[in-house]
Order: structure tokens, then sequence, then C-alpha cells
């Protein structure tokens, strides 16, 4: 087998799911409870799925060393949309729901494909407000109406 | 006077024009609710507790139960046309629900989901009429130990969702077990996997994960394959109403699903999940076609569906009967009824009969009413679909933004939602289930806590699970249902 | 609509009779309940807010809800982001003082300004109707003989009916390090693991468990007030002979590194708010027990619960 036909990204995910068990076994380390009746104690379960993480991950880092890669992902489209979400969780409460939706649901729209900024900026908007007066008023729900210009 | 003229006099008291104006009401804000991921009935009637100081106590309670139904049946319509539940007992809805509506046939989904949950709906009232006491009594039999052994039986039917290489199911699996684990642990008060986020202390909301997984890992991953983007959803192909065969694949499923649903809502920590699992579970390994699920088969729609919805009227047994709350909404109910100065228990049936009969027969009509509302709906809901992919998606995001931040008000939330919406756009990349990911998350804490229980109550002895009759037997349930594929083929290949 | 066109009379009323406090009412007070809608923290906060509007000692109130952690989670936020701020106050209680300890949170009560005790609730301790022990004496003699054999069932560890577990235990000469206490979720999951007789015995507000423990599903031994309470036929602790008594008691704190003169206008306005009829009318309608105590006195009792609750919870393991 050469190393070409090795499907790297899976074998990193293994890689990584076996990081999370090691994460989870270290957790579990630090725990010192001693349960005096149950005999199993908060760390019994961390060791638990500590060892399924780090077996599955093995199996997954296996499989990828020894099957093809696939092919035909894009990264642009979904590095857009995280971005977008990313960014409403620092704008959200400081410009307040709905300009931070519009955004997200332009750069969602952008990422999907969509190329026309000025309908999707639209959109977005007037479903961020109607979203916000039907909850906010409607229901009592309290939405962030943006505290950086008050 | 028997129970039977007792629930007529209740719709006597019901069929008032006023009664069914808040009725109404009711399940329209339900449906409405029911559509946005995070905002959930517990919340709604939280947020409505203040008018009980305005409404009569029939009509404010015939509001909430309308609200609760209709809660149930919102989240089934994203769930099977946008792959986004809104409540957690629609998730695994969303599995064959979706599919279906992807290969055009969305309506009958739609269609087998509204009349299997008016049927679980109406029979789980029926049952509440007249069995109520029975319910009762297994409802307390059930203690740490048998829950223990409930919830590894609720663990063999994730076999069922693993998929086509058992040890990608098996991963997703433990990442929900992991997940489930983080924050206090309920018996010691130890905090674990929090990593310094106080936020992270009472662990991570189930809404945030399902949205997450579900809703922006689905998004991330079509902006990720040009085919997927291009591809436009056949929004009705063939028949907008459920064919014959749709009839006959169905109505099984929807007993099914009824009887599996009710007793698990009765049960204090049983709640609408677990039932929507073992009923999707029990549906394909009945099924002459298990190839078709996780294709879009109907039985996988109507069993869930109709479960959850038999689970909700399950709830309201201990509820009404014991003045046990068995779940948040439960818990919320049983405040408006204290704004009242009215104690759920034994007594409520003897000193406020006419208000319990009125609610329930207000439930057998909000049932009705939702029927009557939603199918001709159908159509215009799948018309949804038709909406361009990169508009579509925009909205569900918007809305899962306002649905989780709305739980516990914080933008931390947000955070988790795009960091398990990056999960999910990882477990699609890399073909790996995602259902069993809920599963771990949902029972694993369960199993945890209620293994750790019993075995305190016991001071460590393991022999209460086969000491316990109802233990033992759900315990060789399991064994079976784990050795079953292995001895016993289905009948057709 | 009675009871509108009636609290607005009132509001009138009070408006009229607090004109001197209306003088210094506060502008815009916000009070954090650090729960969900719903619970007894949203429902005192929502009650205040009421009652302080309609009476004039704060003309806007906005009750926010903070959520998680028994109550850390917004306690955390409240001496962060509103500190020195004389217009908001957080509603917390006993059970914020055991999460604080069990949950390791970096701040505590300590950290803020007390303000005022507001009302309380007594616990019961209960046993399922058909259970050996008939009297608490049998209770506590079961808990000497073998503490580990009474398994005790109730809210989550470290919260007021754990804490009362502890403090009964010592009181009747039992390890109360090896307690056998089995949380539970919810009111509801405990009160049914009571009723089916999977532990034997349980704890919990009396409010919660009041149409139980009347239709005699439960059987109520005793109850941790001093003294007893008016309109409740159950023998309190003390006079059986276990000398513990426990309120799980709710009040509200202001911010840290708030001014005397914040400080004393606080004080002030939640004085006049107990005063009113309207409050009074609120501890009826909702059967709370009033437990009034403002300003340094109440400054003294948080720090002594504090100290017991601490005692407690390090003999019983929950922290080292």
């Amino acid at each position: 087998m050469t190393s070409s036909s090795r499907n790297w990204p899976e074998l990193l995910l293994g890689l990584g799911i076996i990081a999370l068990g090691l994460v989870m076994a270290r957790e579990a380390m630090g725990i010192n409870v001693s349960p005096i009746y149950a005999k199993v104690g908060p760390a019994a379960f961390l060791w638990f799925a500590a060892g399924l993480l780090a077996l599955c991950g093995a199996l997954v880092a296996w499989h990828g060393h020894a099957s093809p890669p696939a092919a035909g992902h894009e990264l642009y489209g979904p590095a857009v949309i995280m971005a977008g979400l990313l960014l409403s969780v620092f704008t959200l409460e400081p410009f307040g729901f709905i300009p931070a939706a519009a955004v997200l649901f332009l750069l969602t729209a952008h990422g999907l494909g969509s190329r026309s900024w000025m309908r999707d900026l639209l959109i977005g908007v007037v479903l961020s407000a109607v979203a916000y007066v039907l909850f906010s008023k409607g229901l009592g729900l309290r939405l962030p109406a943006g505290t950086l210009f008050t | 006077m028997n129970a039977l003229e007792q629930l007529l006099q209740g719709f006597a008291g019901a069929i008032t024009l006023e009664n069914l104006g808040w009725s109404l009401l009711g399940v329209t804000l339900g449906t409405f609710i029911g559509i946005l991921p995070g905002i959930g009935p517990a919340l709604t009637i939280a947020l409505l507790l203040p008018i009980t100081g305005y409404l009569e106590p029939t009509s404010a309670f015939i509001m909430f139960g309308g609200l609760y139904y209709g809660a149930m049946y919102g989240s089934s319509t994203t769930s099977i046309l946008l792959n986004t539940p809104g409540e957690s007992g629609s998730i695994i809805t969303a599995i064959e629900g979706n599919m279906m509506a992807r290969s055009g046939r969305g309506a009958p989904a739609l269609a087998t989901a509204a009349i299997g949950s008016f049927v679980a709906g109406t029979i789980g009232t029926l049952l509440l009429t007249f069995f109520a006491p029975v319910v009762v009594k297994l409802a307390i039999a059930f203690g740490p130990a048998e829950y223990f052994a409930l919830m590894i039986l609720a663990f063999t039917t994730a076999s069922a969702m693993l998929g086509s290489h058992v040890y990608k199911g098996l991963t997703s699996l433990a990442l929900g077990i992991a997940l489930g684990l983080i924050g206090i642990d309920e018996l010691t008060g130890q905090v674990r996997l929090v990593f310094g986020y106080a936020q992270l202390l009472d662990g991570i909301d189930l809404v945030v994960v399902a949205v997450g997984l579900f809703a922006v890992g689905e998004c991330l991953y079509v902006a990720s394959r040009k085919e997927l983007r291009e591809v436009t959803v056949e929004a009705v192909g063939g028949s907008l109403w459920m064919t014959r065969e749709d009839w006959r694949r169905s109505w099984k499923p929807w007993l099914r699903g009824t009887a599996l649903g009710f007793p698990f809502g009765a049960l204090p920590a049983g709640g609408t999940e677990i039932p929507t699992f073992l009923s999707y579970f029990f549906e394909k390994k009945l099924s002459r076609r298990p190839e078709e699920f996780g294709k879009g088969a109907i039985e996988g729609v109507a069993g869930p569906e109709a479960a959850n919805n038999a689970a909700v009227a399950g709830v309201l047994v201990p509820l009404l009967s014991l003045g046990l709350p068995t779940s948040a909404t439960a818990a919320i109910l049983l405040v408006a009824f204290q704004q009242y100065g009215l104690q759920p228990g034994p007594q409520l049936f003897v000193n406020s009969g006419p208000l319990v009969w009125t609610l329930i027969a207000s439930l057998f009509i909000g049932n009705a009413m939702l029927l009557v509302l939603n199918l001709p709906l159908v159509g215009l809901w799948v018309k949804l679909l038709r909406i361009p992919q990169p508009l579509l998606y925009g909205g569900i995001l918007v809305f899962s933004t306002l649905g989780v931040y709305s739980v516990n008000r914080s933008t931390f939330d947000l955070g988790l939602l795009f960091i398990t919406g990056l999960m999910g756009y990882l477990m699609r990349r890399f073909d790996f289930p995602v259902a069993p990911c809920i599963i771990g998350l949902i029972l694993g804490p369960l199993a945890e806590q209620n293994l750790r229980r019993a075995l305190s109550i016991s001071q460590g002895d393991w022999s209460v699970f086969i000491t316990h009759p109802i233990s033992l037997v759900l315990l060789i349930l399991s064994v079976i249902m784990l050795l079953l594929p292995v001895f016993w083929k289905p009948r057709t290949a | 609509m009675n009871k509108r066109t009636f609290v607005k009379a009132m509001a009138a009323a009070l408006m009229a009779g607090f004109m001197s406090v209306e003088a210094l009412a506060l502008d815009n007070l916000t009070i954090i309940a650090p729960a969900k809608p719903g619970g007894g923290w949203d429902q005192t906060a929502r009650a205040m807010a009421d009652v302080m509007q309609a009476g004039g000692q704060a003309k806007a109130v906005t009750v926010e809800n903070v959520a998680g952690a028994g109550g850390t989670v917004g306690l955390a936020q409240f001496t962060d982001k509103n500190k020195g701020d004389g217009n908001a106050l957080l509603v917390n209680g006993l059970v914020m003082v055991g999460a604080v300890l069990t949950n390791k949170s970096p701040v505590s009560l300590t950290d803020t300004t007390p303000i005022a005790r507001l009302t309380g609730e007594y616990e019961v301790v209960v046993v399922p109707a058909n259970s050996p022990h008939k009297t608490l004496a049998d209770l506590t003699a079961a808990l000497k003989a073998d503490i580990g054999s009474v398994a005790i069932g109730g809210g989550s560890a470290g919260g007021t009916d754990h804490i009362l577990a502890g403090l009964i235990a010592q009181a009747a000469g039992a390890d109360a390090a090896k307690l056998n206490y089995v949380p539970f979720s919810g009111g509801g999951e405990a009160l049914a693991a009571i009723m089916g007789g999977h532990v034997a015995a349980g704890i919990s507000g009396y409010g919660e468990w009041e149409g139980q423990i009347k239709s005699g599903e439960l059987r109520a031994l005793g109850i941790s007030a001093g003294a007893k309470v008016e309109g409740i036929d159950i023998a309190t602790l003390k006079e059986q002979g276990v000398d513990v008594e426990l309120a799980n008691w709710r009040s509200v704190v202001a911010a840290p590194g708030i001014t005397d003169d914040q400080k004393k206008e606080l004080v002030a306005a939640v004085d006049a708010m107990h005063a009113s009829d309207a409050w009074k009318k609120v501890l009826a309608d909702k059967k709370w027990i009033d437990l009034y105590m403002s300003g340094d006195e109440f400054g003294a009792y948080l720090a002594s619960e504090n100290d017991r609750v601490t005692g407690v919870l390090k003999t019983i393991g929950l922290v080292q």
C-alpha cells in the first residue's frame, strides 16, 4: 500500500478521537470522591467513555489507514457559514438580534452558493425583524435589542 | 358516577365557544413554539403563568393542554421537512421523515405523523381516562434498579441506528455518552469535564446538541458538496395524500408506538424521547423491508410520532392522579395548579372533578382540532421545500439561533451550537451516523445515575438487578434483543 | 378581572401611603433570578417586581433569569457584571450556599452585599405509608443502629434536603460521615422513589409534598421548624428530641462594591416592600412563610448559615 492511497483525514480523525479519550481519562484521574455505598463513583463512567472513545478512535484510524480517501468536498461554503455562526456569538448581545441574525442569514445564503447580496440582506433583515417582534412582543421572550447604542 | 359519564359531562363543559377558543389558541401557539428549537411547552407555559391571575382555571388548563400537544405536532413538521427537530421527542422522526421529504414524499410523511399523533393522542387520553390507577402503580414500581435495566434495554435500540460501519456508529454513541458526562455529577456534586466554564456546570442542553448535529451540521455539509447544493428537492412527487400502501404500512406502527409511548410518559424518568427510540427499533426489526430504513421508511415516522404523542398523555397520569410531575412541562403545570390553590393528587378528582374531566375532554378536542387544522395545511407546509436552498438554510439558522439563545439567554450556548454544528458536519463528511450520539447523550446520564442510585441503596450489592423481578425481565429482554438478529433472520432478505 | 382592579386600588393606596419612600424610589431596578422561569427563586423575583412597582419602591423593575448550577452561574455573572451597581438585586437562598461549596464556585455569597431575608419554607421528613418506621424515634434509632441501611432520598447533592439529612444524622448520634443519601433530579423522581418504597425515607420542602402527606400516601415524621407552624399538623424535629432547626430561606442580595448610601436605599426599598399589604397578600397566596430580616442582622445570619452549612457538608464528605 502506497501512502497516496491512505485516507489521511480519516486517520487524523481517528487520532483526534483517541485524544478525546485521553482528555476523559485525565479528567477521571482528577476525581477523588470515594463512594461509600455505591462502589461505582463519578469517575467510573468517565473511564468507560474514555476507553470506548480510545477503542473507537483506534478503529477509525485503522480503517482510515486502509481505505482510499473520498473526493468532492469543498471548504469555502462551510467556512463562510461557520464564520457567520461564530460572528453571531459575539455580535448578538452588543448589536442586537436583528442585525446579528440578518448577517448570519446573508453569510449562510452566500455559503450555499447565492450571490444576490442585496436580495439576501433584505430578506435577512425582514425575517429577523419579524421573528424579533413576534417572539419578544408576542411571547415575552427577552431577545437582545443591542446594548451598543444605548 | 363512572368514568364515562364523568367524561361526557366533561365534554359538555369543554364544548363552549369560549373554551373552544382557548383550545384553538393553545394548539396554534403550541404548533408555532414546537417549530422553534429550544422554545418548548415548558418554557412557554412558564411565560404564560401570569395569565392564571386573569383566566378561569378550566380555560387556562384547556389552553395549556392544547399547547402541549400542539408543540409536539409543530416539532414533527420541521423534523420531517427541514431535518430540524424543535423538541427532543421528534429527533428520531427526523431520520426517516427527512429522507421521505427528500424523495418527494414529504406530504405522506406529514400526514402519517399527523394522523399517528391524533390516533396516539386519542388512545392515550382514553387510557388516561380509564386506566390511570393501574399506570400509576406501574410508575411507582420503578425504582433506580428498574430504571437502570430499562436504560440497558433502551441502549439495545441503538443497534438499529449504528449504520453500515458498526465502529462508526459506536464512535457516535461514545461521543454522546461523553457529552452527557459534562457538568455536575448529580450524585456527588463533583464537577466533570467543565474546564473552568461555569456555563457547563448544568451540562449541555439536549436541544443545542440536536440542533447543532442536525440543522447546522446538515447545512454545512450541503455547502461543502456541489452536487447537493444544486439538487432541487422535488417538493411533491406522486400523491399528496397517503396511498393505500402508506395506510397499510402505518396503522400498526401507530398502535405499537402508542403502546410504547403511553407507559413511558407515565414513568418519572421516562420522557418522550426513549419511547421514540424503542419504536424506531421495533419498526425496523419487524419490517419486511428493513433495508428501506435510513432511506425513508414510513414506519420509521409513523411509530415514533405516535410514541411521542402518547407519552404526552402518559405524563398527565401521574401528574393528575398523584401530583407527580414526570417532565419539565408537567412540573410547570403543577405550579399552574398550585396558583389556583389546587393540589393535584387523589383529592383533585374528588374536589375538582368537573375541572379534571373538562380538561381531559378538552384534550380530545385539542387533538381533533390539531388534525383538522393541520391536514389541509400539509400541502402548504411542503411548499417550504420549494424555497431556494440558500434562503431556506439561512432561515433555518436564524431560527435555530433564536431558539438556542432563548434556552438560557446565553451566547455561550451559541458557541456550543457552533461546536456541535462542526461535529455534525464532520460526522456527515466521514459518514458517521448522528442518531446514536443523541441516544448516548439521553441515555448515558440516566443509566449512570440510576446504576449508582441502585447500588447506593443496596450498599454495593449488584444482585439487586436480578432480584428485582421487573429489572430481571427487562435485562432478559435486552439480551434477547441483542441476540435476536443472530438467530432470527427477517423473512425477506 | 376583579383582581386587576383590586391591585390597582391597592397600588394607588400604597402610592399615597409611601410618598416619602417614593421620593427615593429606585429608577430602574433589575432583579436577577438565578434559575429558570417557574421555580421558587423566579417566583420570588417576579412577586417582588410586581409589588415594588405597584408600591412605588421602584419605578420600573425588570426580572432577568440567569439559570444554572444551583444559582452559582447567576451569582458569578452578578458579582462580575453588576459590580458597584446600586440598582440590581439577586434572589438567592440556602440552596446557593450549598451549591457554592459543592461546585467549588470561585465567588460566594460573602462577596455580595446582603440586603434581606424574605421568606422560607420548612423541610419535612417522610416515610412511605407502609413503612416500619412509625415515628421519628424509629427512624433515628435505625440510623444509629446501621446508618448505611437507611437510604434517604431527596433533592440534589449538597442541597437543603441533603444538609438536613446530615444534621439529623448528627443530632441522632449516628455517624453522619456514613450517611446513605440518594439524590434525585426532580421533585417527582424523589417522590416516586419514596412512594414506591425504593428508599427508606425522604426529605423535601413541605409545600412540595403537602398533597401526598394530606392524602396519607406519605407519613410525615417531623418538620424542621423551630416551633409548631400554624396550619401544619406535624410535630417539629425539636419537639421529638432531635435538636435540628432548618429553614430553606430565600433572600435578596445586592452587588459587591456598592456605597453605603446605595445599600441603605436598597434596604429601605425592600423594607417598604415587605411592609406593604400587597406583599402580605403574596405571602398568603403562595403560602410562603414570612422570615423577614434585613440589613446587618441578615448579614450576620448569612455568615452564620455559611459556617453551619460548610460544617455539615464537610462532615458528610461532600466538601473537603
